[in-house]
């Protein structure tokens, strides 16, 4: 009894400590905000109000921004549900696959597609020029479209096929038996794959609403950058939150409904064997939509490796570029790791939470997705600016920081995945086998988890390697970081140098998964060996 | 009439249909046993047109369906109905409308006209409005099966369509079945584990072992091999 009383005291300390680091990382910069604001409005008058800015053309500027991502994420889902639907019949295991290499895409940042195209587009008009044809005009919202839908594809693909997965497939074969297999898809498989679909479109939404990367690169004002524009101007917090405060009431009903259709999405996709089935007939016109998707995704592979191919062949700017940002290589490897190791608990802890705790919750924990980027990054400076805080926020701890408050959200839905994956019944069955705790931790809990774990730990590296709009304003004075560096180099139109950084993003990737699961690898052979059944 | 010549089908390393050959004359009623994983239901879904031989003939009614690992007729006009073991109802259609889905082409009064007499036939008239999740395993299998024969099959596929019921719902089926394939001159491919089932409904059994397949019973209507 007393034992009892002992561990549920020391789990609801535990619990308490992980709700404040959430309230802390996830959504302290936005309470700050709120309280922030809140003094100044107490302590302002009507025409301080006034001053803050032109409400129509904040208007204006709101509409632009939300007709640039609703472009963006209509062709990205097009481009998703025309793919997909091509990869969901082939073998399952190449299909796979070929999710897997689309979700690696993350990797590449959206400035580095933005150098890649403007390099394809520069090669192609000079073979165009060669033959006196006319050049390709790539600039204004068109190039930014592109990019940002090229930037975004792999992630609205991927998510499609997971929900074209998450069909049982023997609805589909009842269809084909009495419809032409076309009709099958449209009435009955789309129907069925919609939440997921829905929730890639509420995605891209707001990954394309809250950053400015993309359109900035191309001269472009959107709402995002208006926000960045107003602090850097007044250096006032509240008023770039009463700024953002339109832009924020949107990405809030788009991301709730974004969460009500990720909760729809099924538990486990349904992955049956798929030797030779019998291919769906579809008709010439879908054939080629698919047909044209699948190039438009082999494209959008093929022209990054292609420009930073062709922008990095000399070896002396690789190594120039290395030598004169070693600092920010490493600064940006260190603070990006440090912020996916101390994530992966935190977004394990909300993880857990969100499969038994109402709807609060999730919104809570899954909130900064759909904060514009450069409001975290003032909401973070808000927070962290003090007399009493003063040594986190002059140090690389901020930028640990403001990765975890823009990504703890991504980590936490991968966690949640694995978690509604994972069979209640193997975990009961090892509470009763091993009742050791340690042992049930360390030989059942943790290898069950580990394969997602990690997965959430590189994207969170990954996301953070690219991360700008946040880490621009909350960077420590006398750092940077290689995507900043990238971002100023790209404006005086260095291109060998920006190209050889740009590599370094993948580079660094791959060199962290490896070491990660090396790391995963060693520590599961230290493990006791489980003892061989007695005969 | 069905005619495998030769049929062939393997699942990596293993051969689950070895150079199988069969003749299923119109309106006959043969059952297929044998262990689960033998391939009676890769038999099934190879005749429907949803899996495709390695190699080997499929012809339905005299037409060349499948040649080798070339399909010549699409699974929807080879006028072939699949009972799933699951019931396969589509989750965001009423039974109204799972049943209607087969009758995509027909013109509206026909359909209702249909619609009310498999309901009928199948005593599933009072759970047309209902959803499939609200509905027991035999209401979900009642309702596969009147969806199944909306279109009018010329072949009847059953995969297990007994399995996981309850005895009451079992016998209810069972007498469902029977009056449906007795009132009717579909050919029937009955897939079960239990010979005495199998026995029940058809007047031929054969049984799939080690990818072959051989006759069980006495044939009361002459089928050939």
């Amino acid at each position: 009894m007393l034992g009892n009383t002992h561990i549920s005291w020391s789990t609801n300390l535990a619990r308490l400590i992980f709700v404040v680091l959430i309230l802390i990382v996830a959504i302290g910069p936005l309470i700050s905000l709120v309280i922030d604001t809140a003094s100044w409005a107490w302590r302002s008058s009507a025409t301080d109000f006034d001053n803050i800015a032109s409400w129509s053309r904040q208007f204006y500027l709101l509409l632009k921004s939300a007709g640039f991502a609703i472009a963006v994420t209509i062709a990205d889902v097009l481009i998703a549900v025309f793919a997909a639907s091509r990869f969901w019949t082939w073998n399952t295991r190449v299909s796979w696959t070929v999710a897997a290499l689309l979700f690696s895409m993350i990797a590449i940042p959206p400035y580095i597609h933005i150098l890649a195209w403007r390099f394809a587009i520069d090669w192609l008009n000079a073979q165009l020029g060669t033959v006196g044809l006319p050049e390709l005009v790539f600039s204004g919202w068109g190039a930014a479209w592109w990019v940002q839908t090229m930037a975004l594809a792999p992630v609205s693909t991927g998510l499609a096929l997971l929900g074209l997965y998450s069909v049982d497939s023997r609805l589909f074969d009842v269809g084909r038996l009495v419809r032409p297999d076309i009709d099958a898809f449209r009435l009955i498989v789309l129907p069925l794959a919609a939440p997921p679909l829905l929730a890639a479109s509420g995605f891209v939404f707001l990954f394309t609403i809250v950053d400015y990367s993309v359109p900035s690169a191309f001269l472009l004002n959107t709402y995002a950058l208006e926000i960045f524009a107003e602090f850097s101007a007044n250096h006032s917090t509240a008023r770039a939150f009463l700024t953002s405060s339109p832009l924020l009431v949107l990405t809030l009903i788009v991301l709730a409904l974004t969460l009500k259709f990720l909760r729809q999405v099924p538990v486990r996709p349904h992955l049956r064997k798929r030797s030779r089935q019998c291919t769906p007939f579809w008709p010439r016109w879908f054939a080629r939509l698919q047909g044209l998707a699948v190039a438009i995704l082999v494209i959008q592979i093929v022209v990054p490796i292609f420009s930073l191919g062709v922008l990095t062949n000399n070896w002396t700017a690789i190594e120039d570029a290395i030598l004169s940002a070693s600092d920010e290589i490493m600064a940006t490897a260190r603070t990006a790791a440090l912020a996916s190791v101390i994530g992966i608990p935190i977004a394990f802890f909300a993880a857990s939470r969100m499969g038994r705790v109402r709807t609060y919750w999730w919104f809570l924990v899954l909130l900064p997705i759909g904060l514009p980027a450069p409001l975290v990054g003032i909401g973070i400076i808000s927070l962290w600016n003090n007399d009493w805080t003063y040594a986190v926020y002059d140090s690389e701890l901020i930028l640990v920081l403001t990765y975890l408050a823009r990504f703890l959200a991504v980590a936490t839905l991968v966690m949640y995945a694995q978690l509604r994956r994972t069979d209640s019944l193997l975990l009961d069955a090892a509470r009763i086998v091993r009742p050791s705790g340690t042992a049930y931790w360390t030989q059942i809990y943790i290898p069950l988890m580990m394969r997602s774990g990690l997965v959430a730990m590189i994207l969170t590296f990954v996301l953070a390697l690219g991360e700008l709009p946040a880490s621009l304003l909350t960077l420590p004075p006398g750092s940077s970081t290689i995507t900043i560096r990238v971002y100023n180099y790209m404006h005086y139109g260095a291109s060998e140098m920006v190209a050889s950084l740009c590599l370094l993003i993948p580079l660094l990737t791959i060199a962290y998964s490896t070491i990660l699961f090396l790391l995963a690898y060693g520590w599961r052979q230290l493990l006791p060996k489980l003892p061989r059944r007695v005969e | 009439m069905i005619t495998l010549m030769n049929v062939s089908k393997s699942f990596g390393e293993k051969k689950i249909l070895d150079a199988i050959s069969l003749t299923i004359n119109t309106g006959a009623r043969i059952a297929l046993t044998g262990v689960s994983g033998c391939g009676k239901t890769t038999l099934l879904r190879l005749i429907a047109g949803l899996d495709v031989p390695d190699e080997g003939e499929i012809k339905l009614s005299g037409e060349l369906a499948n040649f080798g690992t070339e399909i010549r007729i699409p699974p929807h006009r080879r006028k072939v109905g699949l009972v799933f073991q699951s019931s396969a109802l589509w989750p965001h259609m009423n039974v109204e409308q799972n049943i209607l889905f087969g009758l995509g082409g027909t013109p509206k009064t026909r359909r209702i006209e249909t619609l009310d007499a498999i309901l009928a036939r199948t005593g599933t008239t009072h759970l047309a409005k209902r959803m499939p999740d609200t509905l027991s395993g035999g209401e979900q299998r009642r309702v596969a099966i009147a969806r199944t024969l909306a279109p009018e099959p010329e072949i009847l596929l059953m995969d297990e369509p007994l399995t996981n019921l309850d005895l009451a719902a079992r016998e209810e089926m069972a007498a469902l079945i029977r009056g449906i394939t007795e009132s009717s001159v579909m050919t029937l491919v009955y897939v079960t584990h239990e010979v005495e089932e199998a026995a029940s409904f058809c007047d031929e059994q054969y049984i799939l072992k080690g990818g072959k397949l051989a006759p069980t019973s006495v044939p009361r209507r002459r089928k050939s091999t």
